[in-house]
């Protein structure tokens, strides 16, 4: 018999944390082994329920520069063209493709006839020139989408002096005819028309809301935004008036989960339909009864290490024979295969060249460096460092998001074994993107993800002496041949010479070696078996469930019995 | 009592003034261009420049401090024919007039057409215009967002923190309950094994990372108790409690360890005294001595270190409402950081701030109730 209370407490209380430490035991053993219990099952009403890893920071067509917002904004919007499941142009909210002048200055777009916008008002051709001269004004973040119309850079100039948008070379021919004249033929120029950047808005809502449009936007698109708790959730409803149909999956919720395990948790719970991978899980997941989970896709965008070329005193800058074989023996000295398939579980390609494959213009038969330390170290003493004799150490700057750090300390090992040293340093993305603009590091990580699937994108962002430093060109790539072949390239209206002449400018690239060439990326999901119709492009990523995947046909289909 | 607590609230002014003061030179300090991460990276050099213009970080650092906390004038830039001409000032009080009011669409097109040479997005816009000419900490503003369009500072961050407020006090409460409770038990129990015991878990549970339990009680616990694994549901009271209950044990039993400790020293303190012994020989039950004997005299080092515990859980309880995706205070700062949302995180800090030393002098303040010994003098 217990002789007072505190006796009874004490023994419950023992009880408890010996109760506690054996259920912690048998967690840790949990933990180790066992197989992964994963639910596929369906939300009842039929809700597509996703998972997003940031708060999306603006929905405001003309705001979007990040992934996040670009994913929800696909289902919110239209524009005049997309792309389809190989990433050709189609036509969208235009009704055919356009007719294109001779001279490959003017574009006619007919647009379809009864496209709704959500507040139940027909777009017209008037709400395309308005959405696009938008793109003019002081509170664009993307004027360069509009850029190659006849007219906008003055029109982009009045914005900032306070006065009207309006574009010369922007004409509507009646309700449904749009007529676009560019400065100068410009080939990417649908593409342009393609981004998220260009959609649709409607004045009035847009006139009506202010800058609070961006957090209650309408749009065209399949879906209609009816709920946005910032940091939380956002809430999807499929639009009754979509042009192509009611999509058929009613209701989409994202809700913004930060950690990458407990967005897992999750989707293992069966409160997820899909989910972005992180490093470890692939293996685990193909070896389990979910396997059919994995869906692992291309991805057009690449990762590369560059070399600063225009950095004083680095021996690693300048385009003379010493420093292009010191920067070729680097080439050599790097395991790309470890990387690709070691540290990421496959989910990197190692490069060959420059345009990713996937797209238009991707060289599959160059080979592609490999590991050769005989190769590195004969270039290293034709460079006139033999063994790596007369190299100081140089600092290799990362950003600290991913895996960066790990490729990052893989590549240092690699190059160490030709007798480079190289110390780590690691920044925060708002610095290192700071001290790259400002071309600091001698050497350095950087990326570049594709805003539309065409080499033109890549070549001309990251290598043409006009955008060195913010605008891309990181390495300070200068070289007027290459200039003047991407400067070329926009003039040609025919499609296989404007390639060969962008092929070329890769070539010549490639020979003066002003990166380490590392990979292409793809993307890992798990998505569960009972999701139809999601089938992603290489313009697509893991946020929001992509950005090119026409949602209106997604459909979940609950196969069988719900395990 | 009364010149006491004014004396201290006084005393919190220059404590605040000088975080402010912090915060904003980190701010400064900081690598990382505003307005290039607000704009992207395939944004055009002018366009961050016209942007930092606008949102005042070209200013010098001491002006931008000043106008801040509002002993400046906030300067209002329109994009004018000079492009950074700041606007004529009797133009700037009848917009300021104009938005205050929420104006219509004819009306802003009604003051345009006045005032050639500006549109009425213009007008409409742009985001300084907010802010008066003496607008800032002084007056009770703190600004606009810079990185979510339309969002002042006081929305983003008030939204967050009654998140972050149920989340502290729903895991100060588990604290108390658990920590008081073991500290009592071991001090009472002193030298058996339930003594040990918990403090052995005292000492894991102050060395464990609630990050790593949270997981825990996601994988293990939420799937038997029926639970959910993440998110805040504010749809209903019973959903909001049935959120809050996996990340209040997790972060609550973390701070219970110290509670715990302090609990265990300060009983054991008090129970060696005279007087306890005497009430012991008094043949009074040994809850009453235990509970209204002793505890209520070992109770200001646990008032303290609950009263700093609960402050910390207001303002470092970052890493919990990550696991369980709960939009809270210390998420939104971090991501602000991260975006370099230089208004956001100088708010946000600085509330961070004005609730600590609150909740300290708070704790100061009830020293007087839990022990009667203690009395507030007047100098």
């Amino acid at each position: 018999m217990p002789r007072s209370a505190f006796d009874l407490l004490a023994k419950s209380l023992g009880a408890l944390l010996l109760g506690t430490t054996l259920l912690g035991s048998l967690i840790l053993s949990g933990c180790t082994g066992g197989e992964l219990g994963s639910k596929n099952t369906p939300d009842p009403n039929g809700t597509m329920r996703l998972a997003l890893l940031t708060n999306p920071p603006d929905l405001d067509p003309i705001l979007i520069s990040d992934t996040t917002s670009s994913g929800i904004a696909s289902k919110l919007f239209n524009t005049l063209v997309g792309y389809d499941a190989d990433l050709n142009l189609i036509p969208e909210l235009a009704e055919a493709m356009p007719s294109v002048s001779p001279d490959g200055k003017t574009y006619t777009f007919k647009l379809r006839k009864g496209v709704k916008f959500h507040n139940g008002r027909e777009v017209t051709a008037e709400d395309f020139k308005y959405s696009l001269e938008r793109l003019a004004s002081t509170s664009s973040k993307r004027p360069n989408v509009v850029k190659p119309i006849r007219g906008a850079v003055q029109a982009i100039e009045n914005g900032q002096k306070g006065g009207d948008t309006a574009i010369e070379g922007l004409r509507v021919v009646d309700t449904y005819t749009l007529e676009i004249s560019l400065e100068k033929p410009y080939y990417p120029f649908l593409f342009l028309l393609a981004m998220e950047n260009a959609s649709v808005v409607p004045k009035e809502v847009v006139a009506e809301r202010g800058s609070s449009f961006s957090r209650e936007p309408v749009g065209t698109g399949p879906y209609r935004l009816i709920e946005w708790k910032e940091n939380d959730r956002l809430r999807l409803e499929a639009f009754e008036g979509y042009y192509e149909g009611k999509a058929k999956v009613p209701v989409i919720t994202m809700r913004i989960i930060p950690e990458a395990l407990t967005r897992v948790e999750e989707y293992k719970a069966g409160n997820l339909e899909m989910v972005d991978v992180t490093q470890g899980m692939l293996p685990r997941w193909r070896g389990s009864a979910h396997a059919e989970d994995v869906r692992v896709y291309p991805q057009a965008s690449l990762l590369y290490y560059g070399f600063n070329l225009e950095k004083e005193g680095s021996p690693f800058a300048g385009y003379g024979e010493k420093a292009r074989k010191l920067r070729r023996a680097m080439n050599w000295a790097i395991d790309r295969e470890f990387i690709c398939e070691r540290i990421v579980d496959g989910r990197y390609t190692p490069a060959n060249g420059i345009v990713p494959p996937g797209l238009p213009g991707h060289k599959a038969s160059r080979p592609q460096y490999s590991r050769d330390l005989v190769k590195a170290n004969a270039l290293l003493v034709e460079a006139g460092y033999p063994l790596g004799k007369g190299l100081e150490s140089v600092d290799l700057w990362f950003n600290n998001q991913g895996d960066n750090a790990k490729i990052a300390q893989a590549v240092q090992q690699n190059i160490k074994e030709i007798g480079i040293t190289v110390e780590l340093k690691q920044l925060d993305w708002a610095a290192y993107i700071e001290a790259c603009d400002a071309g600091e590091p001698s050497f350095f990580r950087m990326g570049w993800v594709a805003d539309y699937p065409d080499p033109e994108n890549f070549l001309y962002f990251l290598f043409h002496s006009s955008n060195k430093g913010p605008n891309g060109n990181v390495t300070f790539y200068d070289r007027p041949e290459v200039d003047a072949l991407i400067d070329q390239s926009y003039l040609e209206t025919d499609a296989e010479k404007r390639l060969a002449l962008l092929q070329q400018a890769e070539e010549l690239i490639l020979a003066d070696v002003p990166w380490l060439f590392l990979a292409s990326t793809k993307e890992g999901m798990l998505v569960k078996p009972y999701v139809k119709n999601f089938n992603p492009t290489p313009m697509d990523d893991d946020s929001a469930g992509g950005s090119q995947i026409p949602w209106h046909e997604v459909q979940i289909v609950p196969t069988g019995e719900a395990q | 009592m009364l010149s006491y607590t004014l004396h201290r609230i006084i005393g919190v002014i220059p404590v605040i003034l000088l975080v402010t003061m912090l915060v904003f030179t980190l701010n400064a300090m900081i690598p990382g261009d505003p307005g290039r991460i607000r704009l992207g990276q395939r944004a055009d050099p002018n366009q961050v420049e016209a942007w930092n213009f606008k949102r005042g970080y070209s200013a010098p650092f001491f002006t931008q401090y000043l106008r801040y906390l509002g002993f400046a004038p906030a300067r209002v830039y329109l994009d004018d024919a000079d492009h950074h001409g700041p606007v004529d000032e009797s133009i700037y009080d009848e917009v300021r007039e104009l938005r205050v009011r929420g104006a219509t669409l004819e009306e802003y097109e009604a003051f345009a057409a006045q005032h050639p040479g500006y549109s009425v997005d213009t007008f409409r816009d742009q985001p300084l215009i907010y802010r008066s000419h003496f607008q800032g900490v002084l007056q009770g503003e703190l600004g606009e967002s810079d990185v979510k369009a339309g969002k002042r500072v006081i929305e983003v961050i008030g939204e967050a923190f009654f998140v972050t407020l149920r989340l502290a006090f729903g895991s100060i409460i588990v604290a108390i309950i658990l920590g008081v409770g073991a500290g009592i038990l071991s001090a009472v129990k002193s030298r058996t094994w339930i003594d040990y015991t918990s403090m052995v878990l005292a000492i894991i549970g102050v060395s464990m990372p609630v990050f790593w339990l949270g997981i825990l009680m996601i994988m293990f616990l939420a799937g038997p108790l029926g639970l959910p694994r993440s998110g805040f549901d504010d749809a209903s009271v019973f959903g909001m409690v049935r959120s809050l209950v996996l990340p209040c044990i997790a972060l609550g039993v973390i701070s219970s360890a110290t509670i715990a400790r302090l609990t265990r020293s300060a009983m054991l303190d008090v129970l060696s005294q005279d007087y306890v012994r005497t009430a012991k020989a008094k043949g009074l039950l040994p809850r009453v001595v235990v509970l209204r004997h002793a505890l209520r005299n070992a109770s200001i080092p646990i008032v303290t270190v609950v009263g700093n515990s609960f402050g910390y859980l207001l303002v470092g309880a970052v890493l919990t409402e990550s696991v369980f995706a709960l939009p809270g205070l210390g998420r939104t700062i971090v991501e602000s950081i991260a975006g370099r949302d230089r208004m956001v995180i100088t708010g946000g800090i600085l509330i961070m701030s004005v609730i600590f030393v609150t909740v300290n002098l708070l704790v100061d303040l009830s020293y007087g109730i839990f022990d009667p010994r203690v009395r507030h003098g007047r100098g």
